[in-house]
């Protein structure tokens, strides 16, 4: 946490995941207003993450800048015959965009920067609650700092492509139910900050001046983590310096894929006031076989721990539309369906994820000549989903998930702010 | 117009901020029906009473499971559980024992809490118990409401004696003084409290004493099945009959060689005896040794050890945890009292004998007529032992029957435990309508090969394990837990109620320095 922009991402980014996993889609105000469609058409400079392929048809430079508010909730109820419930209290979160076009007008070329925060997650459950000894809290961040280049091949094919570097931390907190002393369980805290690389690229397709097409691709970025800080709290003293860490703290290694995406899109314009867009995305999260913590020392008598994860590829199916009001203001709806890449036994405390529909509204208001304000709100339904011990049993799970049901409601409003040059 | 749609979204916002929280409704608890949990009493041993740490202190009591199943009760509308508990200034009990340490090797180092001394009300010969109870303690009567009727030591085979309460303070504290001086039997006293549930877990003592003494008979004998059966169907069925005609949960009794007393000390030897390349290791077979053997050869000047009575043990039979199959392979045991005493096999020492022979004098002070020490009873002419021999692999100084238990006396502990277990089974199976028969055996079994609760491992290895206190056979508050939900899973399954489960994980295992 010493490089200034990571105390940047500190202050402004605690995300909760608000797609599957621990993806955060929510990369554009107007995009999230359209069931955030957009990798089938050019709009602005947040084509740098849509779809860097669109970027080359955008008809003006401009900066924006956007954030959005997480309100994320997680209930749980063990397994019956219980009465136990439990409630995730994660903080608001609030990921960023800011993504910024130069080019010459009229040139075929076009540089952008784009820095976002496509993946992260927030969840904090209370310290004593039933599955205290698997997670009590768990903060993701990830962001994205990505220069691009587009180029107009013609005016039917655009291409594009972005370096990505990416910074992220993660800090993940639990009990340690087996350890018992006078001043309760013992507990371990994982903290460290972490970086990987990457690239997204895209082609865009304007066949008619109604319909345009887009595909693009965001590659893996495997975030690792080099001698992240390890502490480990109320460790009987008889146990340090052999099973434990002597003092309780040691250091550790873990790499955390994030997934790439492939996506395709189209966009059509009905007429001048309506346009309607749909958009594909499919994400490869099968690479997030496991979860792996490799120790300098040894931690419960091992130097590495490791959890399965098994995620299986999922895709992503969105629906919007944008329908221009008056000529300064626009109003938009979208809707899509979130499969989830967490199958039955792995519904983890930190992601205990199910598939998702997301219903979305938003306006765009032009509030001068070259400034636009756009706003979104998204809501998101998980559907309850319910995970039992035979379930956990058939893959080997119980060490690592908690069985019972679970149930997740996202709120996100958002807004941003653009100016055109 | 900008303002209006601005104070709509912000409107939409605050509502959907407020409706946003998920919500799971948790099903109401219910009985079915099919029992009246109004007044539940407990009736049972040691591990009904929260006895743990080879001892009974408040926070033991208090977490044990007919309290945790009570206060499950309670949610689905049972009535109160009262539990006898310990005062506070009497918390300690009798003491119990301690974790503050492990040795160099990796022994557990144990010492003895003092008890509280404002739980004795007084020492009497009266109260006299060789094996029980040899101080002669009377501890304090708990007055007050009282629904868990767990009573350390208990065996079915005193159920019906009259005067029990003299012998066992843990009984007689539960009585009041005209039932205390009536002497009024354990069975009457609980078929009074006219339940309209119990949970009955009776007959470990039976067979444990036997087997935790390595079957060595002064200390511990396995009750006859007559007598069991006999008493043991006498109290439920008195109880089935009280007033208000009750439901019932039974118990049966786990394989006692499942529990980390007898398995936590013989595979480490097991392992050091075969790399020194023993063979066989020696024991020495004691019949009732200090009244019939010891002291008349003490007077006639005659050797303790006889050669008939040596007992050759294989190394290869000592029982180790089969990997794949989770169960024990092997019948010989060795017991944790001979923990101290496992590093001394091979060497010239006979301490453990040193330690026999004081707790017998203790045991027996009241019927030995002469003033004798353990040297007395340690000089070569008397106990024939010669502590520069080897221990446990010369004939000299064999290791003293109280510690092991061998292929022939694990075999009579396995077949008493069957054969009450299918007693107790036989007693649901007559009142199939009325009782539930909840599996203790094979719930054991299972913590054998390891379970997890709420994502933490546990399994019946000693103090690692999280399921046995310090004592190697009861359990720790989390074993409580689990328990209290084995007889939950039971009593939903046979009665059609929906008792709420207990979150194990709450409860703590063994407490480590």
């Amino acid at each position: 946490m010493k490089k200034p922009l990571l105390v940047l991402a500190a202050a402004l980014s605690s995300f909760s995941a608000v797609a599957g996993g621990y993806q955060v889609a929510l990369q554009g105000q107007r995009q999230i207003g359209m069931g955030h469609c957009g990798t089938g058409f050019s709009y602005d400079a947040s084509s740098i993450f849509f779809n860097p392929g669109g970027l080359s048809f955008t008809k003006v430079n401009n900066v924006m800048f956007g954030a959005s508010f997480i309100r994320s909730r997680v209930a749980y109820l063990a397994p019956q015959p219980s009465v136990y419930t439990a409630s995730t209290e994660s903080p608001v979160g609030t990921p960023f965009m800011l993504y910024a076009s130069f080019g010459k007008k009229d040139s075929k070329l076009k540089y952008g920067l784009g820095v976002y925060t496509p993946y992260g997650s927030s969840v904090k459950w209370a310290d004593d609650w039933k599955g205290y000894s698997l997670l009590q809290s768990l903060s993701l961040q990830a962001i994205f700092i990505q220069p691009t280049v587009s180029y107009k091949i013609n005016n039917m094919i655009g291409i594009g492509a972005g370096f990505v570097y990416a910074l992220g931390s993660v800090d993940l907190r639990r009990g340690i139910g087996a350890l018992n002393t006078e001043n309760g369980y013992a507990s371990a805290q994982l903290k460290g900050s972490a970086s990987g690389l990457g690239f997204n690229a895209g082609v865009h397709i304007q066949p008619f001046e109604k319909l345009s097409i887009g595909a693009s691709y965001r590659s893996l970025v495997n975030m690792k983590v080099k001698g992240g800080d390890a502490t480990f709290s109320n460790i009987p003293g008889f146990l340090q310096g052999s099973t434990f860490p002597s003092g309780g703290t040691t250091t550790f290694d873990a790499t955390l894929p994030l997934p790439a995406v492939a996506s395709v899109g189209l966009a059509y314009k009905l007429n001048d006031k309506l346009l309607l867009a749909f958009d594909f995305n499919y994400s490869f999260w099968s690479a997030y076989k496991q979860l792996e913590f490799e120790y300098k020392d040894n931690v419960n008598n091992s130097n590495k721990s490791t959890s399965k994860r098994n995620y299986v590829d999922a895709p992503t199916v969105r629906l919007g539309a944008e329908y221009m009001a008056t000529n300064n203001l626009a109003l938009r709806g979208g809707v899509y369906y979130d499969k989830t890449p967490v199958e039955l036994g792995y519904m983890t405390p930190e992601t205990p994820d199910a598939d998702r529909i997301g219903i979305t509204a938003g306006i765009g208001y032009k509030i001068a000549d070259r400034v636009n304000i756009d706003a979104s709100f998204l809501f998101i339904e998980g559907r309850e989903r319910e995970q039992t011990e035979a379930d956990l049993a058939q893959v080997g799970t119980q060490a690592d998930v908690l069985p019972g049901t679970y149930k997740l409601r996202v709120i996100v409003p958002g807004i941003s702010l653009s100016f055109n040059f | 117009m900008k303002n209006r749609y601005l104070s709509i979204f912000l409107g939409l916002t605050a509502y959907a901020f407020a409706a946003c929280e998920p919500k799971i409704d948790a099903p109401i608890p219910s009985t079915g029906g099919g029992i009246n949990i109004s007044n539940y009493v407990a009736i049972g041993n040691s591990l009904s009473a929260g006895f743990a740490d080879a001892g009974l202190y408040l926070e033991g009591q208090q977490v044990a499971w007919p309290v945790i199943l009570a206060e499950q009760f309670k949610l689905a509308g049972g009535g109160d559980f009262y539990a006898p508990l310990f005062e506070p200034n009497q918390a300690k009990g009798l003491g119990y024992k301690k974790l503050i340490g492990f040795t160099a090797t990796g022994s557990p180092i144990i010492v003895d809490e003092p008890g509280s001394p404002d739980a004795i009300k007084e020492r009497t010969a009266l109260a006299y118990d060789p094996v029980g109870n040899p101080d002669s303690v009377v501890l304090q009567p708990f007055t007050g409401p009282n629904n868990n009727f767990g009573v350390p030591g208990i065996r079915v085979e005193n159920l019906y004696t009259v005067g029990y309460g003299f012998k066992n303070p843990y009984y007689g504290r539960l009585l009041n003084s005209t039932e205390y001086m009536t002497g009024k039997p354990y069975g009457s006293r609980v078929a009074e409290t006219n339940p309209t549930f119990f949970t009955c877990w009776l007959g470990n003592n039976d067979v444990l004493g036997f087997a935790t003494a390595g079957g060595y008979p002064d200390l511990g004998k396995i009750t006859p099945l007559g007598d069991f059966a006999t008493n043991y169907n006498r109290i439920i069925d008195e109880m089935l009959n009280s007033a208000n005609s009750p439901r019932g949960a039974l118990a049966n009794i786990p394989d006692v060689t499942s529990v980390p007393y007898f398995t936590s000390v013989g595979p480490a030897l097991k392992v050091g005896l075969a790399a020194a390349g023993a063979p066989a290791f020696l024991e020495y077979h004691l019949d009732s040794a200090l009244i019939n053997t010891i002291l008349p050869r003490l007077l006639g000047q005659l050797p303790l050890l006889d050669p008939v009575n040596l007992r050759p043990s294989p190394v290869s039979a000592i029982a180790t945890l089969n990997p794949v199959t989770k169960t024990w392979d092997g019948n010989v045991f060795f017991t944790l009292t001979f923990a101290p005493y496992a590093g001394d096999v091979g060497k010239p020492t006979a301490k453990a004998w040193r330690a026999l022979f004081s707790q017998l004098l203790k045991t027996y002070a009241s019927l030995i007529p002469i003033p004798i020490t353990v040297d007395d009873l340690m000089r070569q002419e008397v106990s024939g032992i010669d502590s520069t021999k080897p221990f446990g692999l010369d004939p000299a100084n064999p290791i003293p029957d109280v510690f092991v238990l061998n292929g022939a006396e694990t075999a009579q502990a396995r077949a008493a435990t069957v054969a009450y277990n299918e007693i107790i089974k036989s007693t649901v199976d007559r009142h199939a309508d009325k009782l539930v028969l909840i599996d203790a055996n094979g719930f054991l079994n299972k913590a054998n090969a390891g379970l997890i609760y709420d994502g933490i491992g546990t399994n019946a290895s000693f103090i690692s394990g999280g399921i046995f206190s310090l004592d190697g056979v009861h359990l720790t508050p989390r074993g409580n837990a689990a328990a209290a939900n084995e007889f939950i899973i039971g009593i939903n399954k046979k009665f059609g109620s929906t008792i709420p489960m207990v979150n194990v994980g709450r409860y703590r295992g063994v407490r480590l320095p």
